[in-house]
Order: structure tokens, then sequence, then C-alpha cells
């Protein structure tokens, strides 16, 4: 049964334990990478986490054949209707079938995530190799606008700026995307300052490789790891944000599907107390989510820092 | 100590400046002026266009962005920051109004945020691994996950309609004098939105600052002389434990206070995050520059208090 083969697993023996650490290919008798993936696995909490992503992943992704409405079309004979065979969630006010629109919606809030992440990534990895690797000048100059930015109420400065471009989906993705480096350019800079004073950057140079490619093919897949965990919370927090500000209509406009803009209805008493199945699915929907990607986060942490007390 | 005041004020200057002029910078990028937005468009069409260039001069619009934002710095070190599009009132007057209202529900935020992640963070620690840490973990996941306007929602949902012992908005009852007792009434709900979410990392934070304490000489010595345990965990370990905290505090200010603005729109809290929003759908730049000018000094401020707090916790801090 699987439940002990988990429980097997957790006490491995010395012999498996080495196992575990170092595989060892039989046919090539080369080292493989150490078992990220196994202590991800073992992670039981993040592997949960894993498998709800999927599936909301998978629920948005076919979101047209699972759903069997389409999420824009107005039915004004069905207003605010509940659950029924036609509409197993409901309505909502314009008379739009909620699954449907729930469905959608995650397609809509996880690539906000997943976009902004990405482009904040990018910035905050090329903004901190620079400052770790050059130091002086640069350094400085990269670093305080790192503690300008990261002193500021995020969600302020990124409501004054939709106030100026417009809220839509692509101008959410754009400012979380230019906001959220300072973090993930930290974390570079610090390990580029100890990995810069290492042998093998020295020899590099030694024989003449240029920076750019010391940065980029020597130095920064040692410093990849803690990215890529300071990430996987980044997309929880990018989703996070997003439904915040969709709620408040500063976000993703209707008619357009969000988890967030879902909720706007729900600030009327009347659909809060009456009409549960207008907000208790995409609340929980962004809860799931975020909770989800927390938790491969975590895991995330713990396999690949096998040092990590905690 | 006076002498590291006065450098780190000097150091938050060029900070405030650097936020203010980029503020300044990305609202001048939004298209359309005050002048066209201020003036019946029936009187242009009666003036011509050189009017509105007459009005652009009287109003200095048509300086470099630099000599403009020079001329606002002016301004506002007279304390004066300007005047709403909206409504043609005095902003310093406006905000003035609503950041007590604002501060008094992130304070009472923090402090309950405080309250509960301290004794179970400490809880965690001392009984590493045991259910009770396991849940906290959990619990703490969950209240960093659960966004807080569907936990608002949640709270209204509860509390105020299936079974109405709270107030749904508002910070005091409308027509009715405003009592002590009345506006805590109103202040539960939304500072417990507010706190839980803001309990989670300090948790996290307090679990992990005691796990070192306890492990350092000086426990062991209060042990060893025979100490009773309490004494050991509260006098001496808990104390060192929560230097740290200080600092884990001032960071998540900004969060509160973005966090505040979401809370305060649901819960119709009449201060400066409501105050925000309703500024950017008007897109009323003038009150949107001046809310970001006051919530910069407002971190800042709060951030150099917890370095003197942090010199005063800890007497091995020497500031020079």
């Amino acid at each position: 049964m699987a439940d002990t083969r988990l429980s097997v697993r957790q006490q491995p023996g010395p012999a498996a334990r080495q196992a575990d650490v170092a595989p060892t290919s039989i046919v090539t008798g080369v080292r493989r990478r150490p078992g990220v993936w196994y202590r991800f696995r073992r992670h039981r909490v993040a592997l949960v986490g894993a498998i709800i992503l999927l599936l909301l992943a998978a629920g948005s992704l076919g979101a047209s054949v699972v759903a069997q409405n389409d999420p824009y079309r107005v039915d004004i004979s069905a207003y605010r209707q509940g659950p029924q065979a036609k509409y197993p969630l409901g309505t909502d006010s314009s008379g739009r079938d909620v699954l449907s629109r729930l469905l959608h919606a995650g397609r809509v809030s996880l690539s906000v995530g997943l976009v902004a992440v990405t482009i904040y990534t990018i910035i905050g990895v090329i903004l901190g190799s620079f400052s770790g690797f050059y130091g002086g000048l640069t350094d400085s100059v990269i670093m305080r606008l790192a503690d300008v930015v990261l002193s500021f109420p995020a969600l302020i400065l990124i409501i004054t700026v939709v106030s100026v471009l417009g809220p839509s989906i692509y101008n959410i993705m754009l400012v979380i995307g230019l906001l959220g480096w300072p973090p993930i350019a930290r974390i570079v800079r610090a390990l580029f300052l100890s990995l810069r004073e290492r042998e093998f950057v020295l020899a590099s140079r030694t024989v003449g490789v240029p920076n750019s490619r010391i940065i980029f093919r020597h130095i920064l897949p040692n410093a990849i790891a803690p990215v890529i965990v300071a990430s996987t919370f980044g997309i929880a927090n990018a989703i996070l944000l997003e439904a915040g500000l969709s709620f408040l209509g500063l976000g993703v406009q209707p008619p357009t599907p969000s988890w967030g803009n879902m909720l706007t209805d729900a600030q009327s008493l009347t659909v809060l107390e009456s009409m549960p199945w207008l907000w208790i699915p995409p609340g929980t929907m962004i809860a799931l989510a975020v909770l989800s990607i927390n938790f491969i986060g975590d895991g995330l942490r713990d396999a690949l820092d096998p040092h990590l007390v905690r | 100590m006076g002498k590291y005041l006065l450098r780190r004020l000097a150091i938050s200057v060029p900070v405030l400046l650097g936020i203010t002029l980029v503020v300044y910078v990305v609202i001048s990028l939004a298209p359309g002026d005050p002048v066209e937005a201020m003036i019946n468009p029936e009187q242009v069409a009666a003036l011509g266009p050189d009017f509105l260039d007459q009005q652009r001069e009287a109003l200095g619009l048509n300086q470099p962005i630099l000599v403009r934002y020079a001329l606002w710095l002016k301004e506002v070190a007279q304390g004066n920051l300007g005047f709403s599009f909206m409504d043609r009132q005095s902003i310093a007057g406006k905000i003035g109004e609503r950041l007590w209202p604002t501060l008094r529900l992130m304070l009472t935020a923090q402090l309950i945020a405080i309250v509960i992640a301290v004794p179970v963070g400490v809880m965690s620690a001392l009984k590493q691994y045991s259910l009770l840490d396991y849940g906290a973990t959990v619990l703490g996941f969950a209240a960093i996950s659960v966004p807080s306007f569907f936990l608002s929602l949640a709270g209204i949902y509860v509390f105020a309609l299936k079974i109405p012992i709270l107030p749904a908005a508002g910070m005091v009852t409308v027509g009715q004098e405003p009592t002590l007792a009345d506006s805590l009434w109103h202040l539960v709900l939304p500072a417990m939105v507010l706190g839980l979410a803001e309990a989670a990392p300090l948790i996290r934070y307090t679990r992990s600052s005691m796990l070192e304490v306890v492990r350092q000489d000086y426990v062991r010595v209060a042990r060893a002389k025979g100490l009773r345990e309490r004494t050991v965990i509260y006098q001496h370990a808990l104390r060192n434990a929560l230097i740290p905290l200080v600092t884990v505090v001032a960071l998540g200010l900004p969060r509160l206070l973005g966090g505040t603005v979401i809370v305060e729109a649901i819960f119709a809290w009449p201060g400066m995050g409501t105050l925000a929003i309703t500024a950017v759908r008007g897109r009323d730049y003038p009150v949107i520059m001046a809310i970001n000018l006051i919530s910069a000094v407002m971190i800042l401020l709060s951030n150099l208090l917890a370095d003197l707090i942090y010199a005063i916790v800890d007497p091995r801090i020497k500031y020079s």
C-alpha cells in the first residue's frame, strides 16, 4: 500500500539513504544530481499542493471542454439564479454561468501570476547579478533603487500606476512585473558576492572567459535554486495582488472573468447574505491556488536546500 | 546616538526624493492635463486654444517636468499639499481627517498580530514538531493564502449577517453619540482580518528566533543554576528572542498598509485607503501624489523608529 511505502521511505536504512543522496547510474557510473525530485516528493504537503495546482491548471486549460456554457453569454432570464442542472454553480448578475466563468477566470489569474513573476525574476536576476558581480557604484545604485522600491507599499504604488495607465490585465502584469524585482535581486546579489570569490571563477578569468559569460554561464547556474523558491512564493503573492486589485475594480476588467472581479458583486450585502454561490467559489479558488503554490514553494525550499534545519 | 539619528534622517531624504520623483513622473505621463480637466469645454471653444495655453502658463504646466517637481516640493515643504481635482478641497485637510482612522486600524491590527503570534510562536518552538507546531504552520500558510477581502466578506457573512453581533461597515454607528465602546466594536472585524494575515509571518519568525535562543549558553546557565523552567523561558529566553521581531514588524508595515487599503474599501472605513481608491477611480492626481508622499514618510519614519527601539531593547547595539 502507498502508505506503508511512504513510511518506509521516511526512515531509510543507511544503504538506502546513501543511494538517495547520490544516486549513481549503474550504466555510466556517473553521479547524478542529488535527488531534488525525491526530496520534494517526500514533502507530503508540497505534493498535495502540486496535485491541487495541477487540477486547477487542468480545469482552467480545459475550461471550454469542462464547462458547457460560454462564460460571456448573457442570459437575461437567468439573473442571479441559484445552482441548478443547467448552471451547476448558478448565474451571476448578468445571467452568466458562474462555473464556466470560474474555470476561465483560472486562466486569467494563474497567467497573470506567472507572467508578472517571470518579468520580475528576469529583471531581478540581471540586476542582482550585475550588482553582486561588479560591486562598487553599480552595486550601490542598484541596491539603493531596490531599497526605494522595497520600502514602499506595493499596493499603493500599483494603484497609482493603474490610475495613469488604466486598469487592464496587461497593465497589471506589467506593473507587478516592474515592481517585484528587489527581493530577487537581493538574493542573487548575496549569492554572487560569495560565488565570485570562488576558484572556478578565478579559473575562468585566467583562461580569458569574458565577464558576461562568467556571470551567466558559470556563476548564475549555481545561484538559481533560491531564485526558483522565491519566484514560486512570488507567484502566490502576485495572484493575491491581482485578485485584490480586480476585486477593487482596478485590475482585470469585466466581462473578462478573474477570480478577484467575480467577488466584486459580493460587496453588496444582499448578494453576500443570500447568494453564496456568487462569492464562495471564486474566493475558495484563490485561497486554494495560493495555498497550493505556497506549499509547493515550501517543498521546493526544503528539497533544494538539504542543509536547511527547520 | 543623536549623530546616528541625524545621519539616518539624512539618508532618508534622497530615498524620499527618489520615491516622490518617480511617482511625479509616472503621474505626469497620464493623458490629458489639469487645464483640460478643469475648464468647461464650451468656454474653450469660445476662447480658442490660446486661452488653454495661457491657463497652462498660469499654472506653470508649460515648464519642464523637473522644474514642476521642484515647485511641487517647495509647496510641500511649506505644508501645502495642493487641492483635490474632484472637490477643490485642501488635500492636507482631507488627509488630516483620514490619517488617524487608518493609523488606528493599523495599530490595532499590529497589536492583534503580536498578541497572537508571540505565544503561538513560542509554543511552536518549545514543542517543536508537535501537533501544535504543525497546526500553527498549516494555519500560518492558510492565513497568508486566503485573500484579505475574502476573509473580510466571510467575516461579515458570519458575524454581521448570520449571527449579527458585529457591525458590517463604518467606524461608528451613524446618528449616535460616538462612544469608545461603539468605535471599538466597529474596529473588531477589520482589525482581526488584517491582524490574522499579519500574524502568520510573525509566528514563523518568533518560532525560529526562539529556537535559536534556547540553544544559547546563557539559557543553559540559567537552567544549570536551578531556575524554574518558566523563569528560564519567559525571563531569559523570550526577552532575547523578541529582539529581532522589532525589525520584522517594521519590515511588514508596507504590506500592512497595502492590506489596509483593501480592508478599508470593504468596511467603508473612512481612512487613507478609501481616499486612495476614490482618488484613483476619479483620476484625482494631486490626491494620489499626496497619498504616496504620506505613505512613504510613514514607512521611513517607522523604519527609523524600529532602529531606535532596537537600540533600546538590545544594549549590545551601538549606532555610531
